[in-house]
């Protein structure tokens, strides 16, 4: 990998190989990632509105994985990322709680390196949550093997 | 995209379906379930029933230490606080709409939308297809807007007159794709508006929170509290509680589920008139992937119980077949069954402080539930024009409402023991059960058989139906739960059911009978238009014509054979029947149960208890005792309540921790009465103004043998036994020459009576016998005693008897 690595670029690459149908929305996403980066945590549990379609899915599922695992690494602090389960439910509910919100992150930013745990506890999340979603382990897997190398660009 | 002011054109014909018995359900459900605990509630705030621990009510000055210095500024408190919550209610709906488009950052609806970065996208195709679809739709273009947020989802907010409908990001950009989708998705909402479901669902849903601050959470809170205090008993109440109000809960989330998802089932059929094809493309364009392992289907089952919105497979089905919604649920009859168990006793108590009459508050209470009931089966109905229960839904009916009585608010009073009259008496269970289960498969089919008579030639009439047809049934269902409810309270035997059923309904209740003529002549008016050959050789033709047959066999067998019902078993007494071998405080203390004052005041039952305590030896005791005399002999339930629970504040006040555990042998058998006795003299003043006559003085003609077991068992043995007297020229006979059985107490000179067994005594003037007086098992009699070895003295008000000892 020579050229520059970037959340836009990562997150293009992995829809590129596991979701080349959502590419068409791809700008879509980037522009909310741009603008509201929290607006890409799609909860599976997320109640529904009661006078809503209620139906409403995200119109793609794993470009709004991809640049929510890469949000949270990026801006929720990069120790709190390595931190697994219980501290990940409070870190949400007191998110929550205080109603903070994300703030912008330009997608064309270079992505530095990062441990290996940091790297570990983000594809640990993407896999997580695409089985969360319904996606095979192996589809989740290779996801997050591919995450893996670009992050650490190995 | 601002809203115009345009008239709407086009508007779809729709015939509304499938709601109306849902929001009937809703707020039935939350009142029924509310009232029970209003009515304590009121109780407490307005000194309507006095407070165990209110130590006004200690009629003696000596006591100056209050239990728990409860009073009345804690529930105007709490009124304050729920008084809040309702102004803090009624403002969230007001403001929610513009509280949420800030919170969620709505933008307006333009050509183009903005985000950082300088990204813009453009949205003029679907700007441009909106008011279309508002003129379809048949409503004022509300004011679009946007919210950035990926997915295709799109909601309804305002209120009539100021609608808005929020889009999210996701949704409007798949216009450049699937049109079709973000149409039907439209659509759906624009019907929400035409249905004005934005009004009514922001209404339950207030409903609904309202209920969870002001009766849930104080009623958890309350369990809580009294569990942390460790006291076993009020902590086995506190369990009670929670259970109750858990139950409570669950069936009003229900209720409100059940709107919730008829509204959506509703907007897609009103989309799906406009465009059918758009709909079902928003329905399916997010195919869910099937669970692998059973275990996740069956808890994606459970989860679609906790969902207010129905899943996109249950929509589609009702878009394919609408008469889907119109078929009765077997969830949402359970519910309404156990909405109307829950609330059943708790009703007729409040029936009963208005009424103070025991058999209108079952008939009113009945009469509140049936109209429950009927409202959400005559609804049904009337969309199916046939029966809408089979026997699956009248055994979920059956199971709801003995469920809902056993579940009922954790107060002797109130709740019934379902699991008590198992125990005791299986039999007399199963016919409870069996009654019900037959009733209401009875009574509903009166209701399919009423709406066949209005739906048929009249497709459009459907609402003025249902509220004719609501009211009419509502009678039915009343005369089933009083029936019902009547037939528990005083547990007849199987025999028994169809004496009562005349002697109780047609006698007691003088309004029911006109009310049912009435109401059939006045359905009989109205309906006057339907055709007479649809009916002809139908089911629902023979239950009416049965119903009709047996009402007015009823009435004539009531005119004919009216006034011997009779029942075998006593009724199960609140209080240990007895004297206890001790009067003072402690063991009267320990005599009575925890909750006697209620129950004392709800089924005025244990008018006998108050000469036992006017014989104690601490004068506050029987200060006490000869108040619950008076009052009970003046009929003032209220203030023989009132006095016992004076005798509960002294109970805490004075010995704070009674046992309160119900024990027979603290119940005194004086000796000295054991074995068998010979009447040799009897000399009785009884009042026979019944008979056209006055008071009479009667002596006894021969004598009878009574004979009284250790055990608390008594036999007197009467045949040929009979009292005779005159009223001026006019000679009076008494015979009492049937045999009796009872149980006894005898202490501290009080002798209790308690009959088992039917006694039968006659009364004849001048040899023309007028009249028959039946004395009822469970009927209690006492009366002053003096015993010694050979001889014993029964003596009252105008009432001697001495016997000699065998």
């Amino acid at each position: 990998m020579t050229e520059t690595r970037t959340v836009e670029s990562i997150a293009r690459t992995v829809v590129e190989a596991f979701a080349p149908e959502e590419l068409v929305y791809f700008p879509e996403f980037i522009a909310l990632f741009a603008d509201d980066p929290d607006s890409l945590n799609i909860h599976v549990k997320g109640r529904k509105e009661p006078v809503g379609f209620g139906l409403g899915d995200a119109i793609a599922e794993l470009t709004p994985i991809v640049l929510a695992v890469l949000m949270t690494l990026f801006t929720d602090g990069l120790a709190d990322a390595a931190k697994a389960g219980g501290a990940g439910a409070w870190r949400r509910i007191r998110t929550r709680l205080s109603r903070r919100r994300t703030p912008p992150i330009d997608p064309s930013t270079p992505v530095p390196i990062f441990t290996a745990a940091e790297v570990d506890a983000t594809v640990e999340e993407l896999s997580r949550r695409l089985v969360a979603r319904g996606q095979s382990e192996d589809y989740a897997r290779g996801a997050a093997d591919m995450l893996r190398k670009l992050l650490t660009g190995m | 995209m601002e809203s115009s002011t345009s008239v709407p054109v086009g508007a779809p014909r729709f015939s509304s379906v499938g709601t109306t018995a849902r929001f009937t359900l809703f707020f039935g459900t939350l009142l029924v379930s509310t009232i029970p605990y209003y009515q304590w509630f009121a109780e407490y705030t307005l000194n309507f029933l006095p407070d165990i621990r209110d130590c006004q009510l200690i009629p003696v000055p000596q006591v100056t230490e209050c239990p728990a210095q409860v009073n009345r500024y804690n529930a105007a408190i709490e009124s304050l606080v729920a008084g809040i919550l309702v102004i803090a209610a009624v403002v969230g709906y007001l403001f929610h709409p513009q509280w949420y488009l800030q919170r969620t950052r709505s933008v307006p609806l333009r050509d183009s939308i903005e985000f950082n970065g300088g990204r813009s996208f453009n949205l003029s195709g679907l700007g441009a297809e909106i008011p279309g679809l508002a003129r379809r739709a048949g409503v004022p273009q509300p004011t679009f807007w946007v919210r950035k947020k990926p997915q295709s989802e799109a909601r309804s907010l305002g209120w009539r007159g100021s609608y808005s409908i929020v889009l999210n990001f996701g949704l409007a950009r798949l216009h450049g794709h699937h049109p079709q989708v973000v149409r039907g998705t439209i659509l759906h909402e624009l019907a929400h508006l035409r249905r004005h479901d934005v009004d009514l669902t922001r209404l339950a849903l207030a409903a609904w929170w309202a209920f969870v601050a002001m009766v849930f959470l104080p009623l958890a809170g309350q369990a809580v509290l009294q569990a942390i205090r460790r006291d076993q008993a009020r902590s086995w109440f506190a369990v009670g509680q929670l259970w109750s109000a858990a139950v409570l809960l669950l069936v009003v989330y229900l209720a409100l589920r059940a709107v919730i998802r008829a509204r959506e089932f509703q907007a897609d059929l009103h989309a799906a008139e406009l465009d059918r094809a758009s709909i079902i493309a928003a329905l399916t364009f997010h195919k869910k992937r099937p669970d692998e392992s059973a275990f996740r289907r069956l808890w994606a089952a459970i989860k679609e119980w906790r969902e207010l919105h129905p899943s996109a497979l249950n929509r589609v089905a009702v878009v394919n077949n609408p008469s889907l919604l119109s078929k009765s649920d077997t969830s949402d009859t359970f519910v309404a069954a156990l909405a109307a168990g829950l609330a059943f006793s708790g009703v007729e108590v409040t029936f009963r402080r208005l009424t103070n009459d025991g058999f209108q508050s079952v008939a009113l209470a009945a009469l509140v539930l049936g109209f429950l009931f009927s409202a959400v089966f005559a609804a049904w109905a009337l969309r199916t024009s046939s029966s809408p229960w089979g026997f699956r839904l009248a055994v979920a009916a059956t199971a709801g409402l003995l469920a809902g009585q056993s579940l009922a608010w954790d107060l002797p009073t109130l709740n019934v023991s379902w699991d008590g009259i198992i125990r005791v008496s299986p039999s007399h269970g199963l016919t409870l059960v069996v009654v019900l289960l037959i009733g209401l498969c009875f009574f509903t089919r009166i209701v399919s058989a009423l709406a066949l008579l209005w739906v048929t030639g009249r497709p459009t009439a459907v609402r003025s139906g249902a509220i004719l047809v609501t009211l009419v049934a509502a009678g039915a269902f009343c005369v089933l739960f009083t029936f019902w409810r009547s037939l528990h309270n005083t547990e007849l035997s199987v025999p028994r059911l169809f004496g009562w059923a005349q002697t109780s309904l047609l006698i007691n209740t003088p309004w029911l009978v006109p009310t049912v003529l009435i109401s059939a002549a006045v359905f009989a008016a109205l309906s006057g238009r339907f055709r007479r050959e649809a009916l002809r050789n139908s089911g629902e033709r023979r239950a009416l014509a049965t119903v009709t047959i047996a009402v007015l066999a009823l009435s004539l067998a009531n005119f004919r054979f009216g006034g011997t019902t009779t029942v075998d078993e006593p009724p199960v007494l609140a209080i240990d029947f007895g004297v206890p071998q001790a009067l003072d405080l402690r063991h009267v203390c320990e005599w009575l149960p925890s909750d006697y004052g209620a129950a004392l005041g709800v089924t005025g039952d244990e008018a006998w208890v108050g000469p036992v305590l006017a014989r104690s030896p601490d004068p506050r005791i029987a200060q006490i005792g000869d108040a619950v005399v008076q009052a009970t002999q003046k009929g003032d339930t209220m203030g023989a309540f009132k006095a016992m629970t004076a005798i509960g504040a002294l109970c805490i006040v004075l010995d704070p921790a009674p046992a309160h555990v119900s024990d027979s042998r603290r119940i005194s058998h004086d000796q000295c009465l054991v074995g068998n006795w010979r009447l040799a003299e009897a000399a009785v003043t009884l009042d026979f103004s019944a008979n056209g006559l006055g008071p009479v003085s009667l002596t006894n003609v021969g004598g009878y043998t009574a004979t009284f077991h250790s055990d608390g068992t008594g036999t007197d043995v009467r045949t040929g036994y009979s009292l005779r007297g005159a009223f001026g020229t006019k000679n009076v006979l008494l015979t009492r020459d049937s045999d009796a059985r009872y149980h006894w107490s005898a202490g501290h000179g009080l002798f209790l009576q308690r009959l088992s067994a039917v006694a039968e005594s006659s009364v004849a003037v001048d040899g023309v016998t007028t009249d028959s007086r039946p004395a009822k098992p469970g009927e209690i009699s006492w009366v002053a005693y003096e015993c010694a070895a050979d001889g014993l003295i029964f003596s009252g008000g105008g009432y001697v008897e001495r016997f000699t000892r065998l």
